[in-house]
């Protein structure tokens, strides 16, 4: 063998693989994906940045076009799912993509954190103060303000996490500890659904290995809760819907959960995702942001879409949904909050004559407590998971 | 801009690659050219507003190269000089040390406001080789060079321009004129280039995540002894592999086109004392303190007293040089005292201590100096390293977690700190005669060089945490 032809012969070799390499890198970086949004990453990419003198002369212009090329560039997705799949397989790191990986559950990854008593009872005042004035601006024309706190999923599966992550327990008892009396002092009335969940020694049912929201069986129980709350005290008497009143069916399209979104869904763990539809034929029309939809409450997804999501209750976030059931001896409700509310809205709706939802993460047209004073709704239900009790911001205001 | 940029990786150097190799007939004027024009479009990519900055220091000490090198009246030729090295330290002084020193006005109520001013990118770098041309040039090391062209490659050649290693005009001036361009020159730097690539995307990068997680948390509850110990020792694991990836890729480019360029780094956690690290560490740096600080102030030719001094003067500039804050002049310092003591004091102790225990102690040297170099302040250095050292929590709960997710890279970092690969080649070397060895040898580093750069480059796409921590000097 000519030892030197070979080295030779390898070394062309690898200057032309570098080179195609680098061909390719560069067609990807002049083939660039029109999609604005990130289905898996569920965020926005980086838009084309605005050429301006300053950004020209401090270098920032530059950054964000690399930026742009980057998150735009075709092979993105490619290399993120490549990159996804060593990291669960080869590298079988503990968290990836923020998920914590177990064999049957994918959590959140929670930062670690102190948890400051001061910080806890400063914003549980806050929250308390908040509510209470919606309290008295609902009661104040006759209706009833009820603050339900149901436990999202790292609260449900808490004792599924490595003993070295943090589950956040102990910033969830402080935040009962100081949020409930402070409730109860204020007059507010709540319902709290992690003591169901206690009392029925954590259902797996009720939340999800996936997602981070509730089950509908979750959303179920949370709606009975609220019905049974609103008949206790004695203005209505709403027939909750049970057993033989509603079908439960499973939706065929594979469900993807918040977390198996965020890893691709790689990892060997799904589940289905139910619904609930009322057997009696309620006629009713659908309002979102103010045009009349479909009348569904469930988005079930059609050939085109791969896959379910938590967004086949209500079809997800939207700032304001109306049903109208025109059945005027029925109260109305307005129900607010994050997504949570979906899963509850989708049975709630069945007990009034009209049914209020707001999403003010979203909704900016006028402020709740005008809406409030505008519609009037004789119930009014506040939902929030035990991740955004505290949060003082949008659907916590 | 980055070498781990997609803009470098998908656009500047495949054009440069095919304008420097493929244009017919290009001489080695017209290849100065090209790379030329490629190195301040590096440059200016930064932010145009500091390019002519760049401009600037190439004209000053192009002028004053022919100032020192032309005139034959020693007086004009050390004006010359003088006034070429005030108006580069000038330059430093204004845009990395005004913030800095107004401050400390501030402070003291001297001042009403500090100034602020944005570092240009590389700016101690350029600036210390452009003094360092004109210093040779008086020194008659080098004869002047009157095409401003060559100046300003010498000075703005981008492989080197913003992170080192601090290439002397001595080193490539040849190569300016005259250089070789062959198949093997080509692979070499390739390879150089792609497994720094992957020092930096796979091992500096994730260990910078952990460095900063750790880093963020002075002063809080969260930072406990146990994961003080995992941030200090993943910031040492960062630092080095950040810079040294630099410095490899700096070196490979520099091969593509032809340059030799010295090393800048010889596995310094391996070092037994803090004078052998410093010998492996950053020796660019090093070297360059040594010849124009350090000999010109007499050196070792003077008494103790004076080579105590002489040491003083050059850990606090170097410490001065990595940046304008107190904590960085305190890391100067802090080597410098140990250097002082290591040379006069404890020279014949630690030759009698063993090997190991040298090692050992120097690495905890190393990465105690490593917290006050990475700490915001001197008093979260002072609180980081209380912390290490038992004022803390010892809640393992996160730094199991960290040593979890990153195992992979602190595996990869431990065997790379080591010269392993010396020790393989070495071996291959001594069977070269036998033909399997032989083809192991040629193709195994090719192809781990291609699956590093490829893996690299999926971590450079899929991730956004890509700060090269060198650029800030």
């Amino acid at each position: 063998m000519n030892k030197e032809k070979f080295a030779h012969r390898s070394s062309l070799v690898l200057i032309a693989v570098f080179c195609v390499i680098l061909a390719l890198a560069m067609l990807s970086g002049f083939i660039l994906t029109d999609d604005q949004y990130s289905f898996y990453e569920n965020r926005n990419l980086a838009a084309f940045p605005e050429l301006t003198l300053d950004g020209v002369m401090d270098g920032s212009y530059f950054t964000a076009l690399d930026t742009y090329i980057k998150e735009r560039s075709a092979a993105r997705e490619g290399f993120l799912r490549l990159s996804t799949f060593i990291d669960l397989y080869l590298l079988r790191r503990p968290v990836v993509n923020d998920v914590v990986i177990t064999r049957d559950t994918l959590l959140p990854f929670n930062d670690f954190e102190v948890v400051s008593d001061y910080n806890v009872n400063y914003y549980s005042q806050e929250i308390a103060n908040n509510l209470k004035s919606h309290t008295d601006l609902v009661e104040s024309y006759g209706g009833s303000f009820y603050y339900v706190a149901v436990p999202c999923q790292y609260v449900c599966k808490s004792g599924d996490y490595p003993w070295y992550l943090n589950n956040r327990s102990e910033y969830t008892e402080a935040t009962r500890a100081a949020l409930f009396p402070m409730l109860e002092e204020a007059g507010i009335e709540y319902i709290d659904m992690l003591r169901y969940c206690e009392e029925n020694d954590y259902p797996d049912s009720y939340s999800s290995n996936i997602d981070n929201h509730f089950s509908i069986t979750g959303g179920y129980a949370t709606y009975l809760e609220i019905i049974e709350r609103i008949n206790s005290d004695g203005k209505f008497s709403l027939d909750p819907l049970t057993e033989g009143e509603y079908s439960y069916s499973e939706v065929e399209k594979r469900y993807l959960g918040s977390r198996t979104r965020k890893i691709f869904d790689m990892w060997d763990i799904t589940e289905p995702i139910g619904i609930m539809t009322v057997d009696e034929d309620i006629p009713f029309t659908r309002y979102n942001w103010g045009s009349e939809g479909a009348s569904t409450v469930y988005h079930i997804p059609g050939e085109d879409e791969q896959y379910a999501t938590y967004g086949v209750y209500m079809g997800g976030d939207i700032s304001e949904t109306v049903i109208k059931t025109e059945r005027p001896d029925l109260p109305s409700i307005l129900v607010y909050g994050d997504s949570f509310t979906n899963a509850v809205e989708s049975l709630i709706w069945y007990n009034f004559d009209t049914m209020y939802s707001l999403d003010l993460r979203h909704y900016d047209e006028m402020d709740l407590e005008s809406y409030i004073e505008k519609f009037k709704p004789d119930i009014v239900v506040c939902i929030r998971d035990y991740q955004a009790l505290l949060s003082p911001w949008y659907n916590g205001q | 801009m980055l070498f781990t940029s997609n803009v470098f990786v998908q656009f500047f150097l495949p054009l440069l690659l095919v304008c420097y190799f493929l244009i017919p007939k290009l001489g080695i004027m017209g290849k100065n050219a090209v790379l030329l024009v490629f190195s301040l479009a590096f440059y200016a990519f930064g932010g145009v507003g500091h390019f002519f900055l760049l401009v600037g220091s190439v004209a000053l000490n192009y002028v004053g190269g022919l100032c020192v090198g032309l005139c034959e009246r020693q007086g004009i030729r050390r004006l010359g000089l003088w006034m070429t090295v005030a108006i580069n330290l000038a330059l430093i002084g204004v845009f990395k040390y005004a913030g800095f020193a107004t401050g400390i006005l501030k402070d003291l109520g001297i001042l009403g406001e500090a100034v602020e001013i944005a570092l240009p990118i590389g700016i101690s770098f350029f600036t210390f080789q452009g003094m360092s041309y004109v210093i040779d040039v008086y020194r008659h090391d080098t004869p002047v060079q009157k095409n401003p062209l060559n100046v300003a490659l010498y000075i703005s050649l981008f492989p080197q321009l913003v992170a080192g290693p601090i290439v002397r005009y001595t080193d490539i001036e040849g190569e300016i004129i005259d250089r070789k361009h062959s198949v093997a020159l080509v692979t070499a730097g390739l390879v150089r280039f792609m497994l720094g690539f992957g020092k930096k995307m796979l091992i500096a990068n994730p260990m910078g995540r952990i460095a900063d997680d750790a880093f963020a948390l002075v002063g809080t509850e969260l930072l406990t002894t146990p994961l003080a110990w995992v941030g200090a020792i993943a910031y040492a694991m960062q630092i080095y592999f950040d810079f040294s990836a630099y410095s490899d890729m700096a070196i490979g480019l520099g091969k593509i086109f032809g340059f030799h360029f010295n090393e800048n780094f010889n596995y310094p956690y391996i070092a037994s004392s803090v004078t052998d690290f410093w010998r492996r560490w950053h020796i660019s740096l090093s070297t360059w303190f040594r010849d124009y600080v350090y000999i010109p102030l007499g050196g070792n030719r003077c008494g103790v007293a004076r080579q105590i001094f002489n040491l003083a003067i050059v850990w606090l500039l170097t410490g001065l040089w990595h940046g304008a804050s107190w904590s960085f002049i305190a890391w100067g310092a802090y080597y410098g005292v140990l250097l002082i003591l290591e040379k006069f004091v404890l020279k014949k102790l630690l030759d009698r201590i063993p090997k190991w225990i040298r090692h050992i102690s120097t690495m905890l040297i190393v990465i105690i100096g490593w917290v006050f170099f990475r700490a915001l302040t001197l008093s979260d250095g002072v609180e980081y390293l209380g912390v290490m050292f038992g004022m803390g929590s010892v809640d393992p709960a996160s730094s199991v977690y960290y040593l979890h997710q990153y195992a992979p890279e602190f595996i990869l970092a431990f065997i790379g700190i080591f010269p392993l690969k010396n020790v393989i080649a070495g071996l291959l070397e001594k069977h070269k005669e036998k033909k399997a060895v032989f083809i192991f040898s040629e193709i195994a580093p090719k192809v781990f060089a291609v699956c590093v750069f490829f893996l690299s480059y999926m971590s450079l796409v899929s991730g956004s945490f890509n700060p090269f921590i060198y650029f800030q000097f």
